[in-house]
């Protein structure tokens, strides 16, 4: 299997988006599945177009134009969709996430993810 | 039919966008529209990215570096024509020709932004620097004009040379258009 590019964490969030929103992956719905992943952290529109740039810049993702439409002033949608070492990528971030979470959930409980959420710090002994 | 922004704002948001990014982002932010000052605060998000993103994509820092020697290495010559060696020498000409090939290189960087796949950006890169360079020479008397002049097209010149041997991105994945 081909070894992929690191991915940082926002680069991450912009890679699930696309995966779980599959055909309908553009700027507005990216953008949007980001900020509900990154939630409570709030997201410039801006900080995803310069992400899939360079995510296309890394081949892992590609884009394509699809026909204007009346609802956007007679303007295209660039689609993005995962390439193969994008996924790769995603799959051994995810991995390695889960290998965190397994670890943590071990030493501080099984419980400590509901703290987590409440963004109230966890500290245990 | 669905409201849109004013045409009047929406031609200045599509002006201050790279040309390749200018269709769908415009249709983004159409998509996204409740009103105006909506609209301004997505397009001041949206565009300093789009901006960025076509930076780091039109800049590879090794040519960039070569352009920079370049352009340099022009203006220099002009000036050791124009004015003689003694003078550059004596007068920090060195330090004070940095001042247009600085121009002139933000202008070739910017020119590579805008510049939308045509390869136009040395023409246009030497045409806004000499233009910049000249008004503030003519402010500063910094350096006579024929110096900008020369030093502007011989930088044409070989930046045109270079690119030619080393088309900028041009090994780089791009989106496929349907």
């Amino acid at each position: 299997m081909a070894k992929a590019d690191s991915l940082g964490q926002f680069e991450q969030l912009v890679l699930t988006a696309i995966l779980t929103l599959r055909e309908d992956a553009y700027g507005i719905t990216i953008h949007e599945k980001v900020q509900e992943l990154a939630h409570p952290k709030s997201v410039s529109l801006g900080a995803i177009y310069v992400t899939l740039d360079r995510l296309e810049d890394k081949g892992m993702v590609a884009s394509r134009l699809s026909d204007p439409t009346p609802e956007r002033g007679g303007r295209a949608k660039r689609y993005y969709h995962l390439k193969g070492t994008g996924e790769v990528a995603l799959q051994e971030a995810a991995l390695t996430a889960k290998r965190i979470w397994d670890v943590t959930s071990e030493a501080w409980g099984r419980g400590w993810g509901r703290e987590v959420r409440l963004c109230v710090p966890v500290r245990r002994k | 039919m669905r409201a849109g922004p004013p045409k009047i704002i929406e031609t200045a948001v599509g002006l201050l966008l790279p040309p390749s990014a200018r269709e769908h982002v415009l249709g983004d932010l159409r998509e996204r529209y409740v009103d105006s000052r909506h609209y301004l605060a997505d397009a001041l998000s949206a565009v300093p990215g789009v901006v960025a993103g076509r930076l780091l994509r039109t800049t590879d820092f090794q040519l960039r570096a070569m352009e920079a020697g370049l352009l340099y290495l022009s203006f220099l010559v002009a000036a050791w024509a124009v004015l003689g060696a003694r003078y550059v020498c004596l007068h920090a000409g060195f330090v004070r020709l940095l001042g247009p090939v600085a121009l002139a290189f933000v202008a070739l960087i910017v020119g590579d932004i805008y510049d939308g796949g045509r390869r136009r950006a040395p023409v246009v890169a030497a045409g806004l620097g000499v233009g910049c360079a000249a008004a503030v020479s003519r402010a500063n008397a910094a350096f006579p004009g024929w110096i900008l002049l020369w030093g502007g097209a011989l930088g044409l010149a070989l930046v045109s040379t270079l690119r030619m041997w080393f088309p900028p991105g041009g090994n780089r994945p791009r989106g496929e258009v349907l």
